[in-house]
Order: structure tokens, then sequence, then C-alpha cells
């Protein structure tokens, strides 16, 4: 696999294999042509000092959030724009909101109705199943034959999404657990503590 | 019903930690710690659905992404 910028292509899906193939050499069976990243529009350029630093990103951020903004919100063979508004957006309502909301509320659920231990569960049929049923096939064809790591991703939210407080069947799961937790003679909720504790 | 619900959503972020292993190893690596999972055997096959046994016990929630003021 031989991975380039679309500006060079030619040099490097005509040329290059040229010189190779003279020279008696293996030539790379795909090329992958990626498309640029700007800034806030603009051409990222070290002399104008556009560009965007990805230590002090993932400083702010944490490496997690620098991955999937460029995972998520790069198309592999497109160009993408950074935008700090952007960027913050992607992690306050994927990764914040949906992903995070989720597994803290599950838990604190758990913890709440359960002593923190996972009850037993029938695997029935349900819309949680099907969208994980879906999850292996796009992460292999996302991180492999397509390359698109989007697409993955894009399945194993659906799965979040899915998990998602609905108004009222969430409120009666709330309900059942405040039950659940009066049953356990009042037991308060567990605190959380913040990230990296 | 409420336990089948929490038994459905812990496996649902079971599989959703598992499968972002490739992508985000870190966020990962803490879905599996807060959910008390022991590493499966083989990766692929912690990808299906049901395979979360009764019994697992949950560390304290923790903020996964904090939110952030922007």
């Amino acid at each position: 696999m031989h991975v380039i910028g679309k500006d060079i292509v030619r040099f490097h899906a005509v040329y290059w294999p040229a010189i190779l193939l003279s020279a008696g050499l293996p030539t790379p069976s795909r090329i992958f042509v990626h498309g640029f990243l700007t800034r806030d529009g603009r051409r990222m350029s070290k002399t104008l000092g556009t560009g965007v630093d990805p230590t002090a990103l993932v400083r702010n951020w944490g490496v997690d959030a620098v991955r999937y903004w460029l995972l998520r919100e790069v198309p592999a063979c497109e160009d993408a724009d950074f935008t700090e508004a952007g960027f913050a957006r992607a992690y306050t309502a994927d990764l914040a909101n949906d992903l995070g909301n989720l597994l803290q509320r599950t838990v604190s659920l758990l913890h709440r109705a359960q002593d923190g231990v996972v009850p037993s569960g029938t695997p029935d049929a349900s819309p949680l199943a099907s969208a994980v049923a879906d999850v292996p096939e796009a992460l292999q064809r996302g991180l492999g034959d397509d390359w698109d790591p989007r697409r993955a991703l894009d399945a194993i939210f659906a799965v979040v999404s899915a998990g998602k407080p609905t108004g009222g069947g969430d409120e009666a799961v709330g309900a059942a657990a405040r039950r659940a937790g009066r049953r356990r003679r009042g037991r308060p909720p567990c605190s959380t503590r913040p990230c990296g504790s | 019903m409420l336990d089948a619900t929490l038994w459905e959503l812990t496996e649902a972020l079971r599989v959703v930690g598992e499968a972002l292993r490739p992508l985000l190893p870190q966020a990962a690596e803490r879905i599996a710690v807060q959910l008390g999972l022991t590493p499966a055997s083989r990766w692929s096959d912690a990808l299906r659905w049901g395979g979360l046994p009764a019994g697992t016990r949950s560390a304290a929630p923790q903020a996964l992404f904090p939110r952030r003021l922007t």
C-alpha cells in the first residue's frame, strides 16, 4: 500500500511505478490517495502559522478525542476542514453526550439498582442487538478492504444511539431503578469522579 | 423488565468498547475497566451479542469524556 496526497498522484501512480518496473523492483499493489486538511477553510502553512498543533490538541482534549475527530470527521479520500468549533462540537455531541453519558448512566443504574452487579439477561431480539449485529462487518470493511474508518464508527455509534434514552422508556427504567434502590434500604447513589482520577 | 434493560445496555456498551479497541484504544480500555470485564480470548468473538456474563461487577461510574467548557 502506497499512501500519498492527491496533489502528487501523477508522480506516484505513474512515474514511480515506472521507475520501479524498470529497476525490476516490485510495485505497490494499492495506492491510497488522501485529500487535504484545511483550517478554517484555509490551507495550513508553517510559514503563515495557520496550522493546527496536534500536540496541543492532544494535551487539551486527550489523544482519543483527536483520534476520533480524524477518523470520524475526515473522509478517507476527500478534503476536510478543521475548526475549533467543529472539533468541540464532535467531542461534546458524540463523545461526551452520547457515548460518555450512556456509559455513566448505565453504570450508575447498575450501582443504584443492582449494587453494581450485572443482572442476568436473555439475548433476545432488540434494537440494541440488531445494531450490534452490524458492527463486525462494518469494522472489517471500514478498517480493511474499503479503508473508511467513518463507516466503522457509524456502526458503533448506531449502537450508542439505540441505547440512548427515549422519553417514556427511560422514565420507566428510572422509576424501576428508584424502586429497586428503595428496596435496598435507600442506598445513596454512587458519587462520580472526574476523568483521570 | 429493569434487569433485562440493564443487561442489554451493559451488553451493548461491552460490544461498543470492544469495537472501539482499534480506533480509540484508551476509551475502549476505560469502558472495559468500568464495566468490570475480563478480556476475551479472541477479539472477533468479543463483538458478538450475548457475551456478557451475569454477575459481572462494575466499577464506580466515571466520566469517560468529561464535558468541557469551550
